[in-house]
């Protein structure tokens, strides 16, 4: 799996060319960027439908086992909460989420106040 | 032809009536001809009811009596002596509704049906609901019974829309929105109820965002007020979002009653930044705002009165003004911009009469008193102070060349190349301000930075031109450069490329240099950039005639000299250097020169390259 430097994102309105990481608003509410997509050569994967949340409550997606794993392949820190576990990066406390299909993984975080109001792209994986 | 089929129905069903059952074996054979989908010939062919139920739909429209679902739907129907509710609910849907409908029909038992086509609220709830779902009487009924409720001045669609994204991620999302607007509905102090509803489907509520954008309801909308102030927390520097507070004059909401996800303990244990922003909006803000009781989430007490406006503070940065603004450092919190407090820049001629989105954006640079003493001093330049009032991330670029000379840091242009590069490549600061401190040029550094489109379309403009040398660290010459880097590493990162070239400035032509030194070791009468005209050589495009410039020439040995001096190791077969070498054997097959060689100073040629250069007789020489 490797880890690609340069990809383009789709926040449902606007596109950005990134290189690793990404962090900006958010250009719409949910109508707009549930529509994000990130798209690395002829390969593009929806950001928002089918999504994973990156931690473990009621092993709804992941155990704790699973998230371990993820953390070392990732490099990301996995924190422990009273009873919940999950995946964060240094500087951002708002829950990750994961996409993934045959060709790409993304790692995302919506972030905000009341609601999403800004997207960070922690990193795209070409599987 | 359809349309016969059915006029011939009718007119056999009467004389069905009259003569017998051959009449409907007759029909079936019209309708095996006609020309309608396979599967309804099938149906109508086969099942002994077709033509029975076809008959039933012949006032209908085609689109229903064409559909199998719907001639199948009928069919259990009449099976279950109840076609009567077929007939009513055909008079209420339209007719692709009827078609929708029939194609799930097997969710209704006969009881359902009956309780569906006798409530008219169930109808409309279908219509309206079924594209998320909504399609099982028990669903139905849910809907039903929140759908017409208006809580708090939110309706259930309004609390379904502020909720979409959770109920996106719910394990069951058709019946969570229902069952957490139920929890919702019972008001302040049932925060544990909503929260029960997103454990049973699958949310976390210490992670995902509350519903109804973590509000109890709307208590009004209204534009601001003269006179009214707001406020925010928020982790970015610049003011952005779409919520706030509204802010009296004698106090301010804690953090806790905002019940923000932002988890300010842990921005404060990781050093993280968390800023704070008081601001009114100027009289031309005429839009309404929404006025709302914060719902406790994540933790925290919630209850403070909150707002939300139909735009980002981003977008309309112009119409509101920033009156306070202060930072969490270390633990604590210190005023960065203010009349209150401490204005940051009150000390400073020139700095403290930069409007506010220009101070917030310095402010957010926490620089010392040397560096912000050095821009005032620039500012005194009343272009660079205009262009930087119009457009304060003109700041980036001047932190970058702050190293500089003042030529160069007061140069507007110098600063509009730099901040139009950044926004093109995304390329990172740190690098650009170590690049420039390394370059000796730093006039010319700053005239390379021409995104790698622009060099791109610079080359395109001279590639079919006849072979010329460029001078180092000209636009052309990167230009050309980044064309031959880019035919030996298709892969390159231009960005990183970029850095390099630009970074060798400091070795300012070393190329020109390193042909200055060469040719000061030759004796004899030689001399530099000697050029061959009209040297005819064949081309995709025909013969052509080219003009041909060699470095050095040695009139008496008749000997030409190519000096390459490339910072990227490797000199590649790329278009420009084919057509120089395909020049030089045909400088060496008509005699114009007896020999040339070609001279690789701390570089050397691929290996196709090298084998060219051999086989037309041309002397490959390295040099460290």
């Amino acid at each position: 799996m490797e880890k690609i430097k340069s990809y383009t994102y789709f926040d449902g309105e606007k596109t950005f060319k990134v290189e690793d990481t990404f962090q900006g608003s958010l250009s719409g509410e949910y109508d707009v960027f549930s529509k994000s997509f990130v798209q690395v050569g002829l390969d593009k994967i929806e950001l928002i439908k089918n999504s994973k949340s990156l931690h473990d409550s009621q092993n709804r997606y992941f155990n704790l086992e699973q998230l371990k794993i993820m953390s070392n392949i990732f490099n990301m820190n996995l924190i422990k909460d009273e009873y919940l576990h999950s995946l964060t990066v240094k500087g951002h406390y708002h829950g990750f989420e994961i996409s993934e299909d045959d060709h790409l993984i993304v790692i995302y975080s919506l972030e905000g106040t009341k609601a999403p109001e800004y997207m960070f792209i922690y990193g795209v994986w070409k599987k | 032809m359809k349309n016969y089929i059915f006029r011939t129905i009718l007119l056999l069903t009467l004389v069905n009536s009259t003569y017998g059952e051959s009449c409907f074996d007759k029909l079936r054979i019209h309708i095996a001809d006609a020309k309608v989908s396979p599967e309804f010939k099938n149906f109508i062919k086969n099942d002994p009811d077709g033509l029975y139920v076809l008959q039933k739909l012949t006032y209908s429209s085609e689109a229903i009596r064409t559909d199998v679902g719907v001639l199948k739907f009928y069919k259990n129907l009449v099976s279950n002596n109840i076609e009567g509710l077929g007939t009513t609910l055909i008079s209420k849907l339209n007719d692709a509704e009827i078609v929708e409908f029939a194609s799930t029909y097997k969710n209704f038992s006969k009881i359902d049906l009956e309780k569906f086509v006798a409530n008219e609220e169930f109808i409309d709830v279908w219509k309206k609901w079924k594209d998320r779902n909504v399609t099982s009487l028990e669903d139905i009924a849910l809907y039903q019974k929140v759908c017409s409720l208006n809580i708090r001045n939110i309706s259930f669609d309004d609390f379904y829309f502020k909720t979409r994204h959770q109920i996106k991620k719910a394990s069951n999302p058709t019946k969570f929105a229902p069952e957490v607007f139920e929890a919702w509905k019972k008001g302040v102090g049932h925060e544990a109820d909503i929260q029960s509803v997103f454990v049973k489907y699958g949310l976390e509520p210490k992670i995902d965002y509350p519903p109804c954008d973590g509000i109890w309801g709307i208590i009004k909308k209204d534009p601001p007020k003269a006179g009214d102030f707001f406020d925010r927390f928020q982790t970015n520097i610049n003011i952005d979002g779409s919520y706030g507070s509204v802010c009296p004059s004698d106090f301010s909401y804690t953090l806790p009653s905002r019940a923000l996800k932002e988890n300010y303990i842990n921005i404060i244990e990781n050093s993280g930044d968390y800023f704070y922003f008081k601001f009114k909006f100027k009289s031309t803000y005429t839009s309404s705002l929404e006025y709302r009781e914060a719902i406790p989430w994540f933790g925290k007490q919630g209850e403070s009165i909150q707002v939300k406006l139909p735009n980002k503070l981003d977008d309309i940065s112009k119409q509101i003004e920033i009156v306070e603004k202060w930072k969490l450092e270390k633990g604590k919190w210190v005023q960065v911009l203010g009349n209150a407090g401490s204005d940051l820049f009150s000390s400073f001629t020139h700095l403290k009469n930069l409007p506010t989105d220009a101070k917030t954006f310095l402010t957010a640079k926490n620089w010392d008193n040397v560096i912000l003493t050095k821009l005032d001093g620039d500012l005194a330049n009343t272009t660079l102070k205009s262009a930087i009032d119009a457009k304060p991330q003109l700041i980036d670029a001047w932190e970058i060349v702050s190293t500089g000379s003042e030529s160069v840091r007061r140069n507007t242009a110098n600063l509009e190349k730099l901040n139009d590069f950044i926004s093109a490549t995304g390329m990172e600061k740190p690098k650009l301000i170590s690049s420039f401190g390394n370059a000796k040029s730093p006039q010319k550094w700053v005239g390379m930075k021409i995104p790698e489109s622009n060099l791109d379309a610079l080359h395109d403009g001279f590639k079919n031109l006849p072979p010329s040398k460029f001078d180092a660290w000209t636009p052309d010459h990167k230009a050309q450069r980044w064309a031959n880097h880019k035919k030996g590493n298709p892969d390159a990162d231009f960005n990183t490329w970029s850095n390099k070239y630009d970074g060798n400035i400091d070795k300012a032509n070393f190329a020109n240099n390193g042909v200055n030194d060469y040719f000061s070791t030759l004796t004899g009468n030689v001399v530099k950039e000697k050029s061959y005209t009209n040297i005819s050589i064949n081309t995709p495009d025909g013969v052509q005639s080219f003009t041909r410039r060699l470095d050095i020439v040695d009139e008496d040995a008749f000997k030409g000299i190519e000096f390459k001096e490339y910072s990227s190791g490797k000199v590649y077969r790329s278009p420009d250097i084919k057509r120089e070498y395909v020049l030089d054997g045909k400088l060496l097959q008509d005699d114009l020169l007896d020999d040339i060689e070609w001279i690789f100073k701390g570089c050397e040629p691929s290996a196709p390259l090298r084998t060219d250069l051999e086989a037309l007789g041309i002397t490959v020489t390295l040099l460290p």
